[in-house]
């Protein structure tokens, strides 16, 4: 069976690509099934909160992959890269038995990122890495987050978060007083806890930052780069909306309420509220001249 | 068509899955005698000091108390009084495991954690019979409550004192096959003269390893040199 594509070039059929390529989908699930199955185990990495995102970006990794599988059933045509692809491989494997031995997930999760790379270097050369890099980097948002640099982090993250908090609502009016991190609001005393610093919301929320400017696709940098500035700090004023409708809540509903299913859906309107600020700063950066993407025809003409 | 090199790639692959399962440190059924009890090691009266039976701990929240007994096999926790009246709270907490995520939670980030503020954060060394202990001395507050702390942290037979050292002594051990345990021994005051807390701490840390049988002193502080 023989298709053709666009270009007229022949494509071979699924079933050579699979001779070709079987072997390396064994051995990538030989190495990380069951590092997968242990992160979907009961306290098992991706069981915690804080790394729920965890095996989204990996189903979106595994499509961004998909979605350039045409490549892949193209026959090579021009030059591998032997020794970089080989290195490349070597620290991937060496990284994944250390990472996977020692439990070090940092190791464990990041060894994927050369081995990925290294493989289809040896295969593919330059011009396979350039078609799947984006998939192949983007597993670096499966990496949790290393301790120390939360520690270091969540600590003032949390003093901001509460400071402001306090300030906007003492402000509006309502009976609020705070010490370090407790904040007393009427009869209520809350602790802003370590998960309201929205670090991981933030990490989180980078890597959709990044999947949406890969899908748009601008060809103007400067739009990208505004955008990439601002998704740090929608993170942490979408995290302190959250923090502030909690302590509300709290207020005017009690202590159950705050802390019932309305938490948890909290932690979702986090996401909304950050999803909604970045999609209009882009449509505001769009209607600006300076940032448009250099003139395509069809498009303008389907505007006017 | 059959590519020659993937496949050699499919056999590194299967060999690497197959070392790190190799490779994967087991943890040891504690012999009988190596059991202990951190309850029965430290002993309720030392030197001058004893334990003050009218302060009951408080215990922790639930959530908090499910995650300590994830993370540790014992905590011991108990208010000490001397003659003077001067009260010094210890806590003990013993991890069986610290491979992998479970490891002992550092008391800068637990005290955060629960609404102090550390002020003050400062490594240093204790001098001991048994050698210089690495420990770390904080000052936590919460509004009127001013409460220096000395702490150290123990992996395996070693007292460690920065998170990289840690990292480290658990590689080290995990690379050998080993699963280290884990100590976190917390000494603390509530007073406003900081100096004169320390002061009364160390004397309390001296006194306490000094009540206590060699083998079980080695648990608490480690061995000492290279």
């Amino acid at each position: 069976m023989t298709t053709t594509t666009p270009t007229g070039e022949p494509t071979r059929s699924m079933q050579t690509a699979l001779i070709e390529w079987g072997p390396l989908l064994l051995g990538f699930l030989l190495l990380y099934a069951p590092s997968v199955s242990d992160f979907l185990a009961k306290d098992g990495l991706w069981d915690s909160d804080d790394q729920a995102h965890g095996p989204i970006i990996l189903l979106v990794v595994a499509y961004l992959l998909w979605d350039k599988g045409e490549f892949f059933l193209r026959e090579l045509k021009g030059k591998t890269n032997p020794i970089l692809g080989s290195l490349l491989v070597l620290l991937g494997l060496a990284m994944y038995i250390l990472g996977r031995s020692q439990a070090v997930n940092i190791f464990e999760i990041g060894s994927s990122i050369p081995l990925m790379a290294g493989c289809i270097l040896l295969t593919r050369g330059f011009a396979g890495l350039r078609m799947v890099w984006f998939a192949v980097l983007f597993a670096i948002f499966m990496i949790p987050l290393p301790g120390a640099l939360v520690d270091a982090a969540t600590g003032p993250l949390k003093h901001y978060i509460s400071i402001i908090s306090e300030n906007v609502l003492y402000w509006v009016g309502y009976p609020i007083a705070r010490t370090g991190v407790t904040i007393v609001i009427g009869q209520y005393q809350l602790l802003v806890a370590d998960a309201c610093s929205g670090m991981h919301s933030m990490f989180s929320l980078s890597a959709l930052g990044f999947l949406y400017l890969y899908l748009m696709q601008y060809t103007n940098k400067l739009r990208s780069a505004f955008i990439l500035a601002v998704i740090l700090p929608i993170a942490f004023v979408a995290n302190i909306i959250r923090v502030m409708i909690l302590i509300l809540v709290t207020y005017h509903f009690g202590d159950e309420a705050g802390q019932g299913f309305i938490h948890g859906a909290a932690g979702m309107l986090l996401f909304v509220i950050s999803l909604i600020l970045l999609f209009s700063f882009d449509s505001i950066l769009g209607k600006i001249a300076v940032f448009k993407d250099k003139a395509k025809p069809v498009a303008v003409e389907a505007v006017k | 068509m059959i590519s020659v090199k993937n496949i050699i790639l499919c056999v590194c692959m299967a060999a690497s899955s197959w070392a790190a399962v190799a490779l994967k440190p087991v943890k040891q059924p504690v012999a009988e005698q190596d059991k202990f009890s951190l309850e029965t090691i430290i002993p309720s009266t030392f030197a001058d000091w004893q334990v003050d039976k009218t302060i009951i701990p408080v215990a922790p929240d639930p959530e908090t108390q499910r995650k300590l007994a994830k993370l540790y096999d014992q905590t011991l926790s108990r208010t000490y009084v001397n003659g003077k009246g001067e009260r010094i709270m210890l806590s003990i907490a013993y991890g069986g495991d610290q491979s992998g995520s479970l490891q002992v939670h550092k008391p800068e980030i637990c005290y955060t954690a629960q609404g102090f503020e550390v002020i003050k954060n400062i490594p240093g060394q204790l001098a001991t019979e048994y050698g210089a202990l690495p420990i770390k001395r904080l000052v936590a507050v919460m509004g009127p409550r001013n409460e220096p702390i000395t702490y150290w942290i123990t992996v395996g037979d070693k007292a460690i004192t920065s998170g990289v050292q840690q990292r480290l002594q658990k590689l080290s051990y995990g690379l050998t096959g080993k699963v280290p345990d884990g100590m976190l021994v917390r000494v603390s005051s509530i007073d406003t003269e900081n100096a004169n807390a320390y002061q009364m701490q160390d004397a309390f840390i001296n006194d306490m390893l000094k009540s206590v049988g060699g083998k079980d002193r080695i648990r608490l502080i480690g061995v000492f040199g290279a």
